[in-house]
């Protein structure tokens, strides 16, 4: 199996057929292919590789939308370089030869000068003439021999992901997704997926996958008919040309239904189109399964100084602060410190802060590409008074001793917080652990806040790298 | 004042005040007062009357320093003996009211004893600080509350400089006792300041019961830090700070401070070095309301002063 994409963005497998071929409705096609299974069956353990890939690729995009680094590495892929036909008479085009059992069954294996390839129904074997060694692929699709392919012919490169400066191309969230089965109604896993999925969805609403997903069966009536097409090949009708071909009463059925999909989940080259759409087939080949994934992000986080992180759950327009005024503001808050006293310790540690971001920034607007790394975050979660008096509202006990000071601690169920002036400890009551912090912040005292109370998280911060014009 | 031989007899100390919000951002001696005229179980001694008293309610109220001036610097005489005018700063006003109630200063009338209760953001722990090196009762009560507190430390300044010291707002009294203390900031209560505050004051009012009750105290010897010099900030012509408190200084009140020590590090960090021939222990370090009184730390020596015994007065 393959992982196919001929998008810069999303470099899967490096199955480079003709573009134009594949379902190119978005900027992010992938196509997943298992095997080997053959048409009108539906293998379970080729069903359970495609549905967990369906899952891997689900959990890999709720991930990186939210912000996790995926490490580059080498990956090894394949480059199509030509096709390769079966031996036929050259008047019938009937076969002559079937694929040699030395080569049925060995995709992706090295084809060396001399090497079998097919094997003639007369019992001569034909053997592979060529210099270059390359690696076979698709080796008896069923749904090729109509296509005069016997196999595929491949070169063997590393990819090393990111590959160069243009990998690291700013990319935004991958908001939207979809997942297609039965674009070729044999091709049995994806239509079974997207009918598992689908039932999943009833069953637990929206709230079934992390991120948002539609599901798609692609050709109905091709899998209601168990046939890879009724009237055409559709995964050969996503060109520009046929979506904006007048519809016909000879327009075959795949053409109009192209064109359907591409109303709902394009339309191609857009900016509405979907963000991913997750295509899937079988192959007869013994193609397994390769899988690719690399990822770049716009975070614009400092990782080198070292504070913690707040995280208001917020919407922008609501954000209060002065530097929510800006499009990536944050601000920066040292202590202790009391008001109206500059201790030097403090004001080191703020101009160092103040020195690194600027430094950053510069470096940053400069291509510096920034290692990704994990960062401690906190999430505001609620605040805390103090005891007061009911009519009064002065207050009747202080920080507890144990609590003062005790900033970004964890707070556990009968931990003290306050120790009341007629000496009574007053503790921490919740179940869930929390973290508190502005604890005994001078200016909050008329806000009501004794401290606030957050939740730890930890912030994934990508490799980041300023977006090229 | 009648004396037998080593023995000072002095006047019982009946009349009694515990100040709070001399400062309104103070908030240890706010709490305690507060609480205490609201219950004041905790302050009822034997033989004496304790009045629980919010000195600059005003300030008390929007949580600042002052409205006007710097109420503990206002009781001047020439502030005191001013005919009521409309017009004078606040805390002039309340500081003329506060000395008809209280006082007036330097008669008979004048409360005994009044507690000041201030909080500080210098490192100074407990601090009890003395007007007078001869007020006699005055030593053996910060003696007393001393050994009590022990081992808990209490310092003991004493501000007798002729140029240095200032008129307080317990001045009124017969025998005035600042309590100062930090580290706290401004506006914060912290649950151990505000508990030491409340445990200096037990001790001293335990003393004032003892005394009152014909206890007589032996001869003592006090261990405390005098006043000596103001330092300011480095500045520049506009009078901006241009240093801050060196880290190495910073949070070591009553620590030697010799010359060669590092005082003052600039904003673009050069250090300055303490200059002065002598080794002094300096204190009110980085004090957040001493930045507009052009003070930095005070420079101390110490010093050990003796003081008789001492009894209530037979009437």
């Amino acid at each position: 199996m393959a992982l196919v994409s001929d998008s810069g963005h999303l470099i899967a497998f490096a199955l480079h057929i003709q573009p134009q071929m594949r379902i190119q409705m978005t900027c992010v096609p992938l196509a997943l292919e298992v095997g080997p299974q053959p048409h009108g069956v539906v293998r379970a353990d080729i069903y359970m590789i495609m549905k967990e890939a369906v899952d891997l690729t689900i959990d890999w995009i709720h991930k990186f939308n939210s912000g996790t680094v995926f490490e580059g590495g080498d990956v090894e892929a394949f480059k199509f370089i030509k096709s390769v036909d079966y031996p036929r008479d050259p008047e019938t085009r009937t076969l002559t030869a079937a694929i040699h059992p030395q080569l049925q069954d060995r995709d992706f294996c090295l084809l060396k000068r001399g090497d079998p390839l097919f094997f003639k129904f007369s019992g001569e074997t034909v053997k592979y003439e060529e210099d270059e060694t390359l690696h076979p692929f698709f080796i008896n699709e069923a749904a090729y021999y109509e296509k005069g392919i016997a196999f595929h012919l491949a070169k063997k490169l590393m990819l090393t992901i990111p590959t160069v400066q243009m990998a690291l191309v700013f990319l935004p969230a991958l908001a939207r997704m979809a997942v297609t089965g039965g674009t070729h109604g044999n091709e049995m896993s994806g239509v079974y997926v997207v009918q598992e999925m689908e039932r999943q969805r009833k069953e637990k609403g929206e709230g079934a996958w992390p991120i948002p997903v539609t599901t798609v069966l692609s050709n109905p009536r091709a899998v209601k008919e168990c046939r890879r097409y009724v009237e055409t090949d559709m995964n050969r009708c996503f060109n520009t040309d046929t979506l904006s071909s007048p519809i016909t009463d000879s327009s075959p059925y795949e053409v109009r239904r192209a064109q359907e999909l591409n109303k709902l989940m394009g339309p191609k080259g857009s900016k509405d189109a979907i963000d991913l759409i997750c295509d899937l087939h079988n192959t007869t080949s013994n193609m397994g399964l390769t899988l690719i994934h690399y990822t770049s992000s716009d975070w614009t986080k400092i990782t080198k100084v070292p504070v913690r992180v707040l995280v208001l759950d917020i919407p922008i327009s609501d954000a209060y602060s002065l530097e929510s005024v800006s499009k990536h503001g944050f601000s920066i808050e040292v202590g202790p410190q009391p008001q109206g006293v500059v201790r030097a310790d403090i004001y080191m540690i703020m101009k160092e802060a103040v020195d690194l971001t600027i430094d950053w920034i510069h470096k940053f607007n400069s291509g510096t590409v920034f290692e990704g790394g994990d960062v401690e975050a906190f999430e505001f979660i609620k605040s805390v008074d103090y005891p007061r008096d009911p009519e009064t509202r002065t207050l009747t006990a202080a920080i507890h001793p144990q609590l003062q000071d005790r900033d970004f601690c964890l707070l556990k169920q009968g931990d003290p917080l306050f120790l009341s002036f007629s000496g009574e400890t007053v503790k921490y009551k919740e179940k869930e652990p929390l973290h508190p912090f502005f604890i005994n912040e001078a200016a909050y005292y008329e806000k009501g806040i004794a401290f606030h109370l957050g939740k730890k998280m930890m912030l994934t911060v990508p490799k980041v790298q300023v977006q090229k014009d | 004042m009648s004396s037998r031989i080593g023995i000072s007899c002095l006047q019982e100390a009946k009349r009694v005040a515990i100040f709070g919000g001399t400062h309104g951002n103070e908030m240890s001696g706010i709490t305690l007062v507060n609480m205490w005229t609201q219950n004041s179980a905790e302050i009822e001694r034997n033989g004496l009357v304790v009045k629980p008293f919010i000195s600059n309610p005003r300030a008390v109220e929007k949580c600042t320093r002052y409205i006007d001036t710097d109420l503990n610097r206002a009781f001047t005489p020439e502030n005191l003996s001013t005919p009521e005018v409309e017009g004078l700063p606040y805390e002039v006003q309340r500081a003329k009211e506060i000395n008809r109630m209280f006082g007036p200063k330097g008669s008979s009338n004048a409360y005994d004893v009044i507690f000041d209760l201030h909080n500080t953001t210098s490192n100074m722990g407990s601090t009890l600080i003395l007007e007078s090196s001869t007020d006699l009762f005055n030593l053996q009560m910060v003696h007393y509350i001393k050994k009590a507190m022990a081992p808990h430390t209490c310092s003991v300044l004493l501000n007798e400089h002729p140029q240095l010291k200032y008129s307080t707002t317990r001045s009124v009294a017969k025998h005035p006792i600042g309590l100062e203390v930090g580290p706290q900031p401004q506006g914060v209560l912290r649950s151990n300041v505000f508990e030491s505050m409340r445990t200096i004051l037990k001790h001293a009012l335990d003393f004032l019961e003892l005394f009152n009750s014909g206890v007589e105290f032996p001869p003592c010897t006090v261990d405390v830090f005098r006043v000596q010099e103001r330092m300011d900030y480095p500045r520049d012509t506009n009078g901006n700070i241009t240093a801050m408190v060196h880290p190495h200084l910073q949070d070591c009140d009553w620590e030697p401070l010799n010359r060669g020590d590092p005082m003052f590090l600039t904003f673009d960090g050069r250090t300055i070095l303490y200059e002065g021939a002598n080794t002094v222990y300096p204190t009110f370090i980085n004090e957040a309301a001493y930045y507009e009184k052009q003070q930095a730390f005070m420079t101390t020596c110490r010093e050990i002063l003796a003081a008789n015994a001492i009894r209530k007065a037979f009437k």
